[in-house]
């Protein structure tokens, strides 16, 4: 009997020492701004330039997954947070779960840094959420010199006829749906059940092509264009950049019927304890310097007019990373489904059981 | 002894100790409370909550609607926005026939191996369990990315089948049901072989001997005279093979392409990207339900042919 009470006390003392670790952190609250952020998204000499430049202390909380980073918000809270990177997909959905607050942009002296097209994008018409970090595109990476980037189209996957080799589709449904949707010559943001069915056929069609590999992330479908397992596969720029950078005979093209572009963007945590560092955060990322110093880092386009005029004339005519007009054009931003979520999920679940 | 059971103070010999009932009933409450609260706490009540969860519905933007219906059922059994369809149960058949497969096959390389190993002297078998057990120490996805690298179009487990004309030049192992079972079996095994290995250095040699007396062939000693007295051993690899592997889907993710979806798959799918947790929360009671049920099937019918 004693040897148990001694057990659990112990186990008691020990529950107690555990508990109390959080107390001193409080204490330099003010001085730190806390950014949740994808993993490896931002350049690691920026963290003390920006302590140096600011005096807040930059704290990093970094995820793998959109899907990840909001139930963590939601089971937590947004009180640990000043910043919150997101995409431009579910901005929407933070804001109706309260997740994220409205932004002072009197507060940010460089937001006349961004670029016109990023102002009043569809995912933040009014500009109060959302102040954009970096965006991209997404097209196919394939393995041809011969074939011109300007002219390719979704034909080059989905028709048995045109594949000239293995190749592998985006793993994440809603964006390689609406690609279907844009292929079948509909909006990539259509909620019409009989178009996202059209969408399904048509993945479906491409699924009993004997080349088709199966369903890659972005990563994986780069990997496997640079192992030669692969002759195609739907990446991000970043990526395609990365593997183009190692083997000169891959290109990448936004194909004709068109695209999404996305954007990720810096958000206030609407709970933010130390809203001034927030504020600080977005207006040294804003700066011409630092926007050009971030893009050359993570390989993608920076929506910051002014860092434009500071960066490497290679790396902004670099087509993969900043593209034409036209191709611009070509891409639209995707919008949180809202109601119709359950079809696209449904969708999917067809894409993937069939 | 009769009147002890009206009379609580009695007192009783238990363990060479003398004590009363209720004392004793109070020291063994002592014992087993915290493994019950802990099971109540961890266990019971998450899995109420699953299951009452599963009737409520998806709000819009991912938040949980506490209106209670049939839906989810319904939508599980396939009355899609797109009408009927059988993509829910075809996952749910899919999987178990995964999962069936590789714990049948576990199962059967299990056996042999757990004889080969209780067939040698103590130090040599430590070696042998370690031999199994290390590369379970190192993570699941790194272990099967592993198994990508190995049976991509250039290694030699690739040009061995082309030798042998299994396999088409410029194809590859995986991604494939093949890889996929590889990758299953091989990360499944070692539970597998654990209790299977136990039941065999229990196994009670005089009944093998005393079959052979009788004239009973090879098959007939193996089925009553060796398998009948590891069914304890087998039931137990089965529950640790066939469980785990109904709700695996990094494998089949990796080495099967992702062109399928398992139910693994459509769960994480409700919990992630579609943010629709009262629907997954239904298809995990379900799979719930589905192991405990496969695992009674298979006590009652496995056990009555054995014994």
């Amino acid at each position: 009997m004693k040897k148990i009470l001694l057990a659990l006390t112990l186990l008691a003392t020990f529950a107690l020492f555990v508990g109390c670790n959080d107390e001193q952190k409080s204490a330099e609250k003010s001085k730190k701004v806390t950014v949740m952020i994808y993993s490896e998204y931002i350049d690691p000499e920026m963290l003390t330039e920006f302590e140096l430049k600011t005096g807040f202390k930059l704290q990093l909380e970094l995820y793998e997954a959109q899907e990840e980073m909001i139930s963590k918000l939601q089971a937590s809270g947004t009180s640990q947070y000043d910043v919150i990177i997101a995409s431009d997909v579910v901005i929407q959905q933070m804001v109706h779960l309260n997740l994220i607050g409205k932004i002072d942009t009197n507060k940010i002296p460089n937001r006349t840094n961004i670029a016109d097209q990023f102002r009043n994008p569809s995912y933040d018409p009014t500009n109060d959420y959302t102040i954009p970090y970096l965006w991209g595109t997404t097209g196919i990476l394939y393995r041809d010199s011969t074939v011109d980037p300007m002219k390719v189209s979704y034909s080059m996957l989905f028709d048995a006829k045109q594949t000239k080799g293995n190749f592998s589709l985006l793993e994440e449904s809603r964006s390689m749906l609406s690609m279907a949707l844009q292929a079948k010559g509909y909006d990539a943001n259509s909620v019409n059940q009989k178009e996202i069915n059209e969408a399904v056929e048509y993945i479906l069609q491409a699924k009993k092509d004997p080349h088709f590999l199966g369903f890659d992330g972005s990563v994986g479908g780069k990997d496997k264009v640079l192992s030669k397992m692969d002759w195609a596969a739907i990446v991000f720029n970043g990526e395609a950049m990365a593997a183009i950078n190692e083997d000169p005979e891959l290109r990448f093209a936004i194909p004709t019927e068109g695209s999404f572009m996305w954007v990720d963007a810096m958000t206030l945590s609407s709970k933010a304890p130390n809203v001034e560092g927030a504020y600080a955060f977005m207006n040294y990322i804003l700066e011409a310097k630092t926007g050009a110093q971030l893009a050359k880092y993570i390989n993608y386009a920076t929506p910051n007019k002014a860092s434009l005029e500071v960066i490497d004339a290679e790396f902004k005519n670099n087509r993969v990373i900043n593209p034409s007009e036209e191709e611009i054009r070509r891409m639209v931003f995707l919008k949180d489904p809202g109601e119709a979520a359950r079809l696209f999920d449904e969708a999917w679940t067809i894409v993937k059981t069939r | 002894m009769n009147l002890s059971r009206f009379s609580p103070m009695t007192t009783e010999v238990f363990e060479g100790k003398l004590t009363t009932r209720s004392r004793m009933r109070a020291f063994g409450a002592l014992l087993t409370g915290p493994g019950i609260l802990w099971l109540i706490i961890f266990l019971l009540l998450p899995t109420l909550f699953l299951m009452v969860l599963a009737f409520a519905q998806r709000g819009a933007y991912g938040s949980i609607n506490w209106d209670f219906s049939v839906e989810n059922l319904k939508r599980l059994v396939g009355f899609s926005s797109f009408g009927w369809s059988a993509d829910n149960l075809i996952i749910l058949g899919r999987s178990l026939k995964i999962a069936t497969v590789t714990t049948i096959l576990c199962i059967a390389f299990g056996l042999p191996m757990a004889f080969w190993i209780a067939s040698h002297g103590k130090s040599m078998r430590a070696f042998l369990f370690a031999l199994i057990m290390v590369p379970s120490c190192t993570n699941l996805v790194i272990r099967t990315a592993a198994w990508m690298l190995l049976l991509g179009p250039d290694m030699f487990p690739a040009s061995i089948a082309r030798f042998f004309g299994l396999l088409g030049e410029g194809e590859s192992l995986y991604p494939g049901t093949f890889a996929v079972y590889i990758g299953m079996v091989s990360s499944m095994l070692p539970f597998a072989v654990l209790p299977l290995y136990t039941s065999v250095e229990r196994l009670d040699w005089g009944i093998v001997e005393a079959s052979r007396d009788l004239y009973a062939g090879p098959i007939r000693t193996f089925y009553h005279g060796i398998l009948s007295q590891m069914m304890p051993g087998i039931i137990a690899s089965v529950i640790l093979t066939l469980v785990p592997s109904l709700g695996m889907y990094v494998i089949s993710d990796l080495l099967g392409g992702g062109k399928y979806m398992l139910i693994g798959n459509l769960i994480q799918q409700q919990f992630g990207s579609a943010m629709d947790w009262p629907f997954g929360a239904m298809l995990g009671s379900v799979l719930i339900i589905c192991s405990v049920v496969s695992l009674i099937i298979f006590q009652r019918v496995g056990g009555k042919n054995f014994v």
